[in-house]
């Protein structure tokens, strides 16, 4: 990929540079061991029991044929789980097993252990279920009806959570605006695909303690989450994570971890189970479908002066992570334009479809689709180019928001610059008037997005990391935090950032894996908050520990702490330069006088943020990030099919730490975001997934990723290592309204849902054809 | 009850020990490149008590001509297919086809013949080979016979084989050696796909008037099927834009395809129209 050589600034001797992951030998050579790969000594499999019918009472259970296979060696229903209601958020509705009810196709009613997976699935599929059905409900807006089928009696309008946020007089602003435009677009249920599913492996202990391994972004939130449905306190449940393969926002808290620890604990065997592609699909836990409706007030010089918007997500059965997801679909893009009013009403809904969760962006993602098309189309209609419509209305640094947050730097007018310059964005065509037949064109489109780099609700304590720099007996430098890496790269980045204090080859730093007996609490690796706030938190730490290195080695040398200085790891005399102490001899002599101790450095960080009040106003984020992408499409005008062919994505991350892993997060970003604008939807029709594999659901492919042209514009701000902001999901951010902008300048129609299909675009052409011929 | 969980894997050396390794087991089922029976049996569509491996078979491994007609053996790769000289400049139908089907992996383990004898109305070599008038040599347990690839399935996943038949070579007569040809498809993703809707083009012109046609359509009815009526009506005509409007017509409506979670029976429809008509372009303009 032709990426920019990025100017790595010559202070730095690690941060800047473009390291591969230090875990990558094993992930390319098939050493890594993922969950998959590992098993305990005597461990059985597990087996879900799932409903088959989308709505209804359960009767009766008859587990006999399943217990007389051979191999079974324990089947669970509800009577063997606390009855409790828990869940990771509010509403807490999960039970481990249905006790008397199934409302989705794939809720889990039973469980079996086996002695291996293909006895397990079929023991399962012998556990009879009679049911008694129920009327059941898949659409948000038919759900919220009176008269509609009912999930859950304490919601009897099926709406699970409501989110409102008022600033200033909407109303007034729109009677007054020179325009006002109205915008509908709907994002559809969109899968992670990460390559590994989801599983777990869970051991009972003696002591009614509980292990589990599995990949998880929160393992602490897991625990406290876990603790509660399965009554027990959150010392007795160990999380080990081990590498990921895969998460996207998946892998938060998994039901199934609580479900394998009820059958360990019966069959007193520790158990592993692992979905089927088909079942992760199916019954997983996908991107909720979102529904936008926008109305914009704007003056005819281009000023933003009132929005008001409503969002409707259709969460399923029960509540995964979409209530803050929702509440992010419906407030984070007032972070990125001042609109100067805004009002804006979500709904989490309740429907018969397998429970939604987080992915990558947030609801954000989802929110820029929709109005980065919307802002595209409005600047169309009153006749300013919209780039500069955006540039006009967007935030600078420095700026308060409505919401109260503080934008301490923004580099989006930068981005802006940049992306128009590079990708000739400037000298478009005019989309055709009716779109032409039998021919490929070209378009291209623009979007911009913003994002956080770490978010204080995510628990209600605290905001903030902690972080740990130690040196050992035989000088190893090891980093510990609390919050895991999900395959990104961020151990590489700690690295780094220890390294640059200790003036160490990065390659020579060990991040230690996360595993809650033993790590510091971490609130987990999503919100993108891993490099700042972790990261943070790990310079501290390493300047710690780098403070006890001066003082140990001005007394092995004899000389005065002032005059020590570091020099690729050594510290050694600042005058003669002649006697020098190594990290080595720095860690043998201090556990040497410590009784083995290690020599530890100490950071946390809390970041500036504060918790918002009761109007929702406060600042959210230690470092907003911004990001402006280009995509340039090639639309087949008789059958809609549509292919990216250039690709312009500028960031402004603040300090690139890793230019290598960075541009990595855009590859990645990018690739999903083009497919979850052209190809990627779970269709699901009466409650039944129709596509729960790769044949149907359509992850791209090499063929579908064009070249990719990535460049960092790096603003400095003051509370990230070194200046780093984030990139984790500021990468998608863009990329389908980019896409989505490029197909309307191309054949000159606007879509209001992605996935864009070959055969729902073709539809738009034919009816905007037949619209002509009217005429 | 379930079903038996073990399978019996024969590798036989002739195609004769083929057939009786079949004869003997009713369950027994053919298994080539393994890459649609293997599928089937992982997703419980298919229970083979015994699998016969048809690819270490030397008589039904590779392509060779005889009397001017390509012979292609069962057990032929679809990668050796896409590399083989005579099928590259002559049959560049089952190139355009081959290229889609699948990515480099299942090109290295699919064979041609297994594609026709799953028998799916998408299936990528069906089209080029029924433009290009192919027929299958069959043997079994009563001997040998000749089958006209029009004549071969009979529905989706059904073949006009009888139990314990095999399918060992592909035809592609002689006389259709100078026939312009041509297939593509519509599809969603551009790596690794199934067609929508797929068309073949077989033609051969004499200046510029059509002296004969072949359009096939896939993933429109429940077999590849043929648009006679496009093809009567293109015997003697140009290529103009009003007879390519006509194609287009009558290619539309000979498709009956289905609704389902990958297209509308509407999409299919006009595809089958929109593909016919460009891919005899395309056949036309290879001349
Ligand atoms: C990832 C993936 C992508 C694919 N993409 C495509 C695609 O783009 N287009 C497409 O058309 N197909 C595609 N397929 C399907 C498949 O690869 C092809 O149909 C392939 O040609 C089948 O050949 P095979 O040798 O693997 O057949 P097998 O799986 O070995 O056999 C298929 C069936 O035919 C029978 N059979 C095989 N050979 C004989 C014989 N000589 N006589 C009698 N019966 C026989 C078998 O018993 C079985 O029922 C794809 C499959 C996969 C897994």
């Amino acid at each position: 990929m032709a990426d920019k050589e990025l100017t790595v600034s010559q202070a730095f001797r690690s941060v800047g540079q473009p390291l591969s992951q230090i875990d990558s030998a094993g992930k390319t050579t098939g050493l890594t061991q993922y969950l998959q790969d590992l098993s305990v000594p005597g461990m059985l499999h597990g087996s879900i029991v799932r409903s088959t019918i989308p709505h209804g009472l359960i009767r009766k259970i008859d587990t006999s044929q399943a217990e007389r296979l051979p191999g079974v060696r324990a089947i669970i229903t509800a009577k063997d789980c606390p009855g409790v209601l828990f869940g990771p958020q509010k509403p807490e509705d999960w039970e481990i097993l249905c006790q008397d009810r199934v409302r989705y196709i794939g809720d889990e009613v039973a469980a079996v252990a086996a002695t291996s997976p293909e006895v397990a699935k079929e023991a399962a599929q012998l556990v009879r279920i009679e049911y008694e059905e129920l009327p059941a409900v898949y659409d948000p807006f038919e759900a919220m009806k009176p008269g509609a089928a009912v999930l859950w009696e304490q919601h009897p309008d099926n709406i699970a959570y409501r989110f409102f946020i008022e600033r200033g007089d909407v109303d007034e602003a729109l009677a007054q605006a020179d325009h006002v435009f109205e915008h509908d677009f709907y994002t559809g249920r969109f899968y992670h695909a990460p390559m590994e599913p989801i599983g777990c492996i869970v051991q009972y202990q003696a002591d009614g303690s509980y292990t589990m391994w599995g990949p998880t972004h929160v393992p602490f939130r897991s625990r406290m989450t876990y603790s509660k449905g399965l009554g027990v306190s959150m010392a007795k449940i160990r999380i080990i994570v081990p590498p990921f393969g895969g998460s996207f926002g998946m892998k938060y808290e998994l039901n199934v971890n609580c479900i394998a620890a009820v059958l360990a604990k019966k069959c007193g065997r520790p158990l592993k189970f692992f979905y089927s592609r088909e079942e992760d699909i199916s019954a997983g836990h996908p991107r909720m479908g979102l529904h936008f409706h926008f109305r914009l007030g704007i003056n005819r010089d281009g000023r933003f002066v009132g929005k008001e918007a409503r969002v409707v997500g259709t969460g399923g059965a029960r509540t995964f992570w979409t209530p803050p997801v929702l509440s992010t679909a419906c407030y984070r893009i007032d972070g990125l334009y001042h609109f100067q009013n805004v009002r804006t009403e979500g709904l989490l809904v309740y429907t018969n479809q397998s429970p939604a969760t987080c992915f990558r962006g947030f609801g954000n993602a989802e929110a820029l689709t929709a109005f980065e098309t919307f802002i595209d189309e409005v600047g169309e209609k009153i006749g300013i180019d919209p780039v500069q419509l955006r540039r006009m209305n967007s935030v600078k640094s420095g700026d308060l928001t409505l919401h109260g947050w503080n934008i301490v730097s923004c580099g989006y007018q930068e981005c802006l610059d940049r992306a128009e310059e590079v990708s000739g964005f400037r000298d478009r065509n005019q989309p055709p008037k009716v779109p032409p037949r039998r021919v490929v064109v070209r378009g291209i489109g623009l979007a911009g997005g913003n994002h956080i780099s770490g978010n204080r609700v995510i628990i209600d304590e605290f905001d903030g990391s902690s972080a740990q720099v130690r040196v050992g007996f035989d000088g190893q430098v090891d980093v510990i935090v609390g919050d895991p890496d999900i395959g990104q790269g961020m151990n590489t980045v700690f690295a780094q950032i220890a390294a640059e204090v200790l003036g160490l080859d990065p390659t020579s730093v060990r991040s230690l894996p996360v595993d809650t007996l033993i790590s510091p609490h971490g609130i987990g690796t999503l919100g993108s908050r891993g490099t700042t706030i972790v990261g943070r938190a790990v310079q501290l730490a390493a300047e710690d520990a780098r403070a006890k290195i001066v003082t140990l080695a001005a007394e092995m040398l004899g000389m005065e702490p002032g005059r020590v200085e570091f020099q690729g790891g050594n510290a050694s005399v600042a005058k003669d330069g002649n006697r020098r102490v190594s990290m080595r001899e720095i860690g043998t002599e201090y556990s040497t006088r410590h009784g083995g101790a290690y020599l530890v450095g100490n950071g946390d960080f809390t970041p500036p943020t504060e918790f918002p009040d009761a109007s929702k106003y406060g600042n959210l984020s230690a470092a907003y990030v911004f990001g402006v992408h280009v995509a340039e499409v090639e639309v087949d005008t008789e059958t809609g099919a549509v292919r990216v062919v250039n690709y312009w994505a500028v960031h402004d991350s603040g300090t690139v730490i890793n230019p290598s892993t960075a541009t990595g997060q855009v590859h990645g970003g990018v690739a999903q975001g083009i497919s979850s604008a052209l190809t990627e939807e779970v269709l699901v029709k009466d409650g039944l997934v129709t596509n729960p594999n790769f044949l149907d659901y359509r992850i791209p492919g090499f063929q579908d990723i064009p070249e990719m042209h990535v460049e960092f514009v790096e603003t400095q701000d003051p509370y990230g290592p070194f200046g780093a902001k984030s990139i984790g999901e500021s990468s998608l951010n863009p990329a389908a309204s980019a896409v989505c902008n490029a197909i309307y300048n191309a054949v000159g129609v606007r879509v209001h849902q992605t996935p864009v299909t070959p055969e729902r675009l073709w539809k738009l052409m034919e009816t905007a054809r037949q619209g002509e011929g009217k005429k | 009850m379930a079903e038996p969980k073990t399978t019996e894997y024969v590798v036989p050396q002739s195609v004769g020990e083929a057939v009786e390794a079949l004869s003997e087991s009713p369950k027994a089922r053919v298994i080539a490149g393994g890459t649609d029976l293997m599928v089937g049996m992982r997703e419980g569509h298919v229970h083979p008590t015994r699998l016969v491996d048809i690819t270490r078979i030397q008589e039904l491994i590779g392509i060779s001509t005889q009397n001017g007609s390509l012979r292609i053996g069962a057990a032929t790769k679809i990668d050796e297919i896409l590399h083989h000289p005579t099928v590259r400049s002559e049959y560049p139908a089952l190139v355009d086809a081959g290229q889609l089907l699948g990515g480099w992996q299942i090109q290295n383990m699919a064979t041609l013949a297994g594609n026709l004898c799953n028998a799916s109305p998408a299936a990528e070599m069906s089209g080029p080979l029924l433009v290009l008038d192919a027929e299958v040599e069959v043997m079994g347990p009563s001997g040998e016979r000749r089958i006209p690839l029009g004549e071969f399935w009979t529905g989706p996943g059904k073949t006009v084989l009888e139990p314990a038949e095999i399918l060992t070579t592909i035809v592609i007569p002689g006389k259709v050696s100078g026939r312009l040809s041509a297939y593509q498809r519509v599809d969603i993703r551009h790596s690794v796909d199934i067609a929508l809707v797929s068309s073949a083009v077989g033609v051969e012109l004499s200046e510029g008037k059509v002296q004969l046609a072949r359009i096939a359509l896939g993933a429109v009815a429940p077999t590849v099927i043929r648009v006679t009526e496009a093809e009567a009506y293109l015997q003697g005509r140009t290529l103009s834009e009003e007879v390519l409007d006509k194609v287009e017509d009558l290619a539309e409506a000979a498709a009956v395809p289905i609704t389902d979670v990958r297209a509308s029976a509407e999409y299919r429809s006009a595809m089958a129209g929109v593909l016919a008509r460009r891919v005899l372009l395309l056949a036309a303009e290879r001349g």
